[in-house]
């Protein structure tokens, strides 16, 4: 067998490797060397690469940027709410299902369905209902909840909208990955839980849990990864207006709002975009793993 | 062992296959290479003519035997298609730009002056472009063909006017209401306010001569919910063409604008601060569905008060004025097609004082009984294509500025007002016949908006039109003197901050 993997390794792995090269591994590195330079997205200041190099300047820039800071900092509170929340949900929602017994492939079904709706599509639809329905039923007169209207109007508020928003997203296939990871739960460790005297929390704490582990790596990282990188819900929902740009609308503003576009800096906002996301999901995973125990 | 560094030196040949291909696509400076299935390419950045434009091209393909091969697109992503087709190897022998896209084809060389085209004919037609039309960096060079006019102003039904007044012809009354001061239109839409409301209201002065409201509300009259159809969800109907009018009493051009110096900017503060006072005056008597629109959270939510809310709103005669440009026409067609003939543009009044005004020879009076109108988009020719492409593009527009087929194909395919229009032009369009009596008589404004940073998309909309829409239109209650200079030192400062 491993005689087979060494013959067959390259022949196999080439068109894949050559694949990857040319849309991840190219681009990348092309855009990492354009960040140290003034690229204007069809010419180089000053005729070619190096004399239009500015080293270290497109990343200083970038720090002293209001703008930028801002959209880092709302992201980063963006990903931990929605992380958490998701997460949350979709275990719940496991769980439940994990008692319903009869007609768990419908709820599994219905609860899956709002994965399938693009972000843009989805974003204008919530756009819709955070304006009107929320605005109308928690409005004065209604439940009076003056948080929940008019919450696109608001930076606080419309993290918490885009909370609710991605949270129903993605709740549903997070829950297919929970619910993947207790049925692998072999059903004699409750029944040992049980005669030992553990309660429901004890044995959730206990056995529940510890076991989910691998699935919790999976539901953190894929999580953490697309909420860090949300784009067009958050074009959406308020394209920007009150403060509300996360990282990768604030990337793609930058070229907007300059006039040559500045790519340059836009790049170097990409690729310390990249390094945060990097840096944040292998520390998660490995975290996690950590913590994942054998049955 | 072995497998550790086949790998390493795999790692190695990609990194440095990668780098040698960045360095490839960066500056590689390729010679313009001669494209093999068309002779030269168009990208046209303007939807609204893409099928005309397409028909147009047929036919100079039939006259003159070349094939070429046209692209047509009008979104806000145009920007971002030129460019990659720019940097690909089919590059666009005409293409369009303005004064923001300018700056970047400038830099780069890849925009051809005019003032030293190789085809004479053409060379002439750009020197005739008038002065304040001009496409340049700073002022001394003219890079584009205009591609049309356009223009906007306060858009009202004349019929409305007619019989809130109980006129017998508008005539006298549209001519009274372009000469009048912004007091005497600011009593008129506070009239008009108490009319909507109570059926009653006392003589307005325009221009000095007297009109009394009619008697009795009419079924079109009793329909007005307010005076102006606003749209306070979408920022670039104030920030940009708004934020405009105050530019206007500052700079001359979009080239001005964009060569600004700081002391300029500083002066911006005067005229925005009167701008304010008439947009606290517009959105305090803005038109909804079932009422008056009062300002606060419904007033920018985009289900109650987007562009195409406050067109239908003045289409179905609920305001009496929408500040918009002749490009809403086709919109206005397709929802209350029976008001389009009485369609007619009124200019947009501010209370300045000579004093705010720094434009050479530009007065107060003139200023308000003028229009803004200016060149959205031009024709601009590609140096980076081979001479033979850059020479046939060349041939093409002076065939369609010159020719008498080309001119006809501007005006009756296109629907586009001519830069050098006369009285001879003539549209089924109201709305842009009325921007050619504006042309002709001399009333008319610059675009300094398109020259503010970042063409208005920052400046305009992010700075000025957010400070309005996220602090002021989406609160209830008065606006105070002092706002109006808070938010004009914060829109100054927002500009100062981005200057470079």
């Amino acid at each position: 067998m491993s005689g087979y993997y060494k013959k067959w390794f390259w022949p196999l792995a080439l068109p894949g490797l050559i694949l990857f090269a040319a849309v991840v591994l190219v681009p990348f590195l092309v855009g990492l060397f354009y960040s140290f330079t003034a690229w204007r997205g069809t010419y180089f200041v000053g005729g070619s690469a190096w004399s239009s190099f500015v080293g270290l300047e497109n990343y200083a820039r970038i720090f002293r940027s209001r703008q930028f800071l801002h959209a880092l900092l709302y992201t980063l509170e963006f990903t931990a709410l929605a992380v958490v929340s998701i997460g949350a949900a979709g275990l719940l929602l496991a769980l439940l299902l994990d008692y319903v017994g009869k007609r768990v492939a419908l709820f599994r079904t219905v609860f899956f369905l709002p994965n399938l709706l693009g972000g843009l599509a989805l974003g204008f639809i919530w756009q819709f209902i955070f304006q009107n329905v929320f605005t109308e039923m928690f409005g004065e007169g209604g439940l009076n909840i003056a948080f929940l209207t008019n919450m696109t109007q608001d930076s606080t508020k419309n993290l918490f909208a885009l909370v609710i928003m991605v949270t129903w997203q993605m709740a549903g296939y997070m829950m297919i990955i929970f619910v993947a990871g207790l049925n692998n739960i072999p059903r004699d460790l409750y029944e040992a839980g049980s005669l030992d005297g553990a309660n429901a929390w004890t044995k959730f704490r206990y056995i529940t849990l510890p076991m989910l582990m691998p699935s919790i790596t999976i539901v953190l990282f894929l999580t953490l990864a697309s909420c860090l990188k949300l784009l067009d819900q958050n074009v959406a929902l308020t394209n920007g207006s009150f403060n509300t740009s996360m990282l990768s609308l604030q990337i793609l503003r930058t070229v907007r709002y300059t006039q040559p576009p500045d790519y340059g800096q836009a790049q170097a906002q990409a690729v310390v975009f990249f390094i945060l996301v990097a840096i944040i999901g292998l520390v998660q995973v490995y975290i996690t793993k950590k913590k994942e125990v054998d049955a | 062992m072995g497998m550790r560094t086949t790998r390493s030196r795999w790692t190695a040949g990609a990194a440095a296959f990668a780098l040698g291909a960045a360095l490839l696509s960066g500056c590689g400076s390729r010679e313009a290479k001669v494209p093999a299935n068309y002779d030269f390419y168009i990208f046209n950045g303007k939807s609204e003519n893409a099928q005309a434009m397409e028909e147009v091209v047929d036919r100079y393909e039939a006259e003159t035997g070349l094939t070429i091969k046209l692209f047509s697109l009008g979104t806000t992503d145009v920007a971002e298609t030129l460019r990659s087709e720019m940097n690909s190897s089919g590059k666009p022998a005409l293409f369009s730009t303005n004064i923001g896209g300018v700056m970047e084809w400038s830099e780069s060389g890849a925009i051809l002056d005019l003032n030293e085209a190789s085809n004479p004919e053409l060379k002439a037609l750009a020197a005739d472009v008038p002065e304040a039309l001009r496409l340049s960096a700073d002022g001394s060079q003219n890079y584009g063909i205009p591609y049309n006019i356009e223009g906007y102003g306060l858009i009202v039904d004349t019929r409305m006017a007619e019989q809130l007044f109980d006129l017998k012809n508008p005539q006298s009354f549209l001519e009274d209401f372009k000469a009048a001061t912004y007091d005497e239109f600011e009593n008129l839409v506070n009239q008009v306010e108490a009319y909507i409301a109570t059926g009653q209201a006392e003589e307005v002065e325009l221009n000095g001569n007297s009109y009394g409201f009619a008697a009795a509300k009419t079924e079109l009259t009793s329909r007005l919910t307010g005076v102006f159809a606003e749209a306070g969800a979408e920022k670039w109907t104030y920030g940009d063409h708004m934020g405009n009018m105050a530019m206007n009493a500052v700079f001359g051009s979009a080239v001005d604008a964009r060569n600004a110096s700081e002391e300029q900017v500083d002066e911006l503060e005067a005229p925005l601060e009167k701008l304010v006072r008439t947009l606290d005056l517009y959105s305090s008597r803005a038109a909804g569905m079932d009422g008056p629109l009062k300002r606060g959270p419904s007033y920018i939510n985009s289900t109650t008060a987007s562009y195409d809310v406050s067109v239908q709103l003045f289409s179905s005669g609920k305001a009496l004025f929408l500040k918009q440009g002749n490009w809403v026409y086709p919109n206005i067609e397709k929802l209350n097609a029976d008001i389009l003939p009485t369609l007619t543009f009124l200019p947009i009044k501010l209370p300045l004082e000579q004093g705010d005004i720094k434009v050479e020879g530009l007065t107060v009076e003139k200023f308000n009984r003028s229009v803004p109108e200016f060149v959205p988009s031009y024709y601009a020719i590609n140096t980076k294509v081979t001479k033979r492409e850059q020479e046939l593009a060349q041939q093409f527009l002076v065939w369609l500025n010159t020719t008498e087929e080309g001119r006809r194909a501007v005006v009756e395919d296109f629907q586009f007002i001519p830069y050098n229009a006369d009285e001879s032009v003539k549209f089924d369009n109201a709305l842009n016949n009325s921007l050619i009596e504006y042309q002709l008589a001399g009333d008319t404004l610059s675009n300094p908006f398109n020259g503010s940073p970042a063409g208005g998309a920052y400046w305009g909309q992010e700075v000025f039109g957010s400070i309005l829409q996220e602090r002021y239109y989406n609160r209830e209650g008065e606006w105070m003197p002092d706002d109006y200079r808070t938010i004009a030192e914060q829109a100054v400062q927002g500009w100062k901050d981005v200057m470079y």
